[in-house]
């Protein structure tokens, strides 16, 4: 596998990390209501 | 393997909606802990029976919520980005090819016998300026008069979203058609185009104006799972293309941005020049020395 793509995962995940550990997903969970 | 594709297909389609508590007295939109949840494919979050949010809506909602963020990056993005990013570089648009569920609803469309024709081929760029315009450019700074951003893709011309959402909405709940206005009217057109053109085109939407699409196709040389060709095997057929729904010539356009995986043309291939594997890092090219001579 290429590093490129394996480091691209790495990012998008630590990403998706601390956006989950940030306390936001309640947002995302009342979008459904809101459109 | 067209068997297999359309057996997880289905299993898909049905499980990200299979929300069944609404005709009985529950909830008409299922609100629990899996709405915070992103579908890898295009599936409006206001269907029924969804239990996953769309990542299209989200990404528009993270947009337009970057107006209030004072200047900083709202963690709320980051799930979004991180998440539909992750797809992205670990299989690209494999996602339209066998989880998308309007991409599945334009298969079976496309299966109606009917004269088919093939896309216009600059049609194809259309979705890569959905995505920068309606996704992007819009929700942050087309406002209305509070200040608030909108999904300008969601409520111009999302097909998932009429025809999941909208539509099975209204029919569950007739007291929703005082509140429907021109965006509705709108959309029902659109959807009514788009059917009717993935019946004669196939997958005419994801060709031309799906922008998840179109952010997936950005990951199409890099993703971690690739078409492979095998040149000595080849004799040039043709069975390849012409299986292709997406109109790409396999032997000739590997990594396209259209190849949507559905390996169709592995199938159609009777001389085994086309593989799908995990992609190899490239080639170092060997170093060549310079002779040097004494002076």
């Amino acid at each position: 596998m290429p590093k490129k793509v394996l480091w691209l995962i790495i990012i998008f995940t630590i990403l998706f990390i601390i956006g989950v550990n940030s306390g936001e997903l309640g947002f995302l969970m009342n979008m459904g209501n809101t459109i | 393997m067209t068997r297999l594709r359309s057996l997880i297909q289905t299993l898909m389609a049905l499980g990200t909606n299979a929300y069944l508590l609404f005709p009985f007295g529950g909830s008409v939109i299922y609100q629990g802990p899996l709405k915070a949840v992103c579908t890898p494919g295009l599936n409006c979050y206001s269907c029924p029976g969804a239990l996953l949010s769309c990542p299209v809506g989200a990404f528009q909602n993270f947009m337009a919520s970057l107006r209030f963020s004072g200047g900083g990056f709202p963690l709320f993005g980051a799930i979004i980005l991180g998440y539909v990013g992750f797809i992205g570089a670990a299989v690209g648009r494999l996602t339209c090819g066998w989880v998308c569920p309007f991409g599945f609803i334009q298969d079976l469309l496309h299966k109606i016998p009917t004269p088919k024709f093939s896309l216009w081929q600059p049609l194809r760029w259309l979705k890569h300026g959905v995505l920068a315009l309606l996704v992007v450019i819009m929700p942050i700074f087309f406002v209305d008069s509070s200040g608030l951003g909108h999904p300008w893709f969601c409520k111009l011309i999302c097909p998932a979203g009429t025809l999941e959402g909208a539509i099975p909405l209204l029919l569950l709940k007739p007291g929703l058609w005082g509140t429907v206005t021109f965006f509705f009217w709108n959309k029902l057109v659109i959807l009514i185009l788009i059917l009717g053109a993935a019946i004669v085109i196939s997958r005419f939407f994801c060709r031309t104006l799906c922008p998840l699409g179109a952010f997936y196709s950005l990951f199409s040389r890099i993703s971690v799972f690739q078409l492979e060709f095998i040149e000595g095997n080849c004799v040039e057929c043709g069975a390849c293309s012409r299986k292709c729904p997406t109109g790409v010539v396999p032997n000739k356009e590997l990594d396209s941005p259209e190849c949507i995986m559905c390996l169709r043309c592995l199938d159609a291939c009777h001389f085994r020049a086309l593989d799908f594997s995990i992609r190899r890092p490239p080639a170092k090219p060997s170093k060549v020395t310079r002779a040097t001579f004494p002076l």
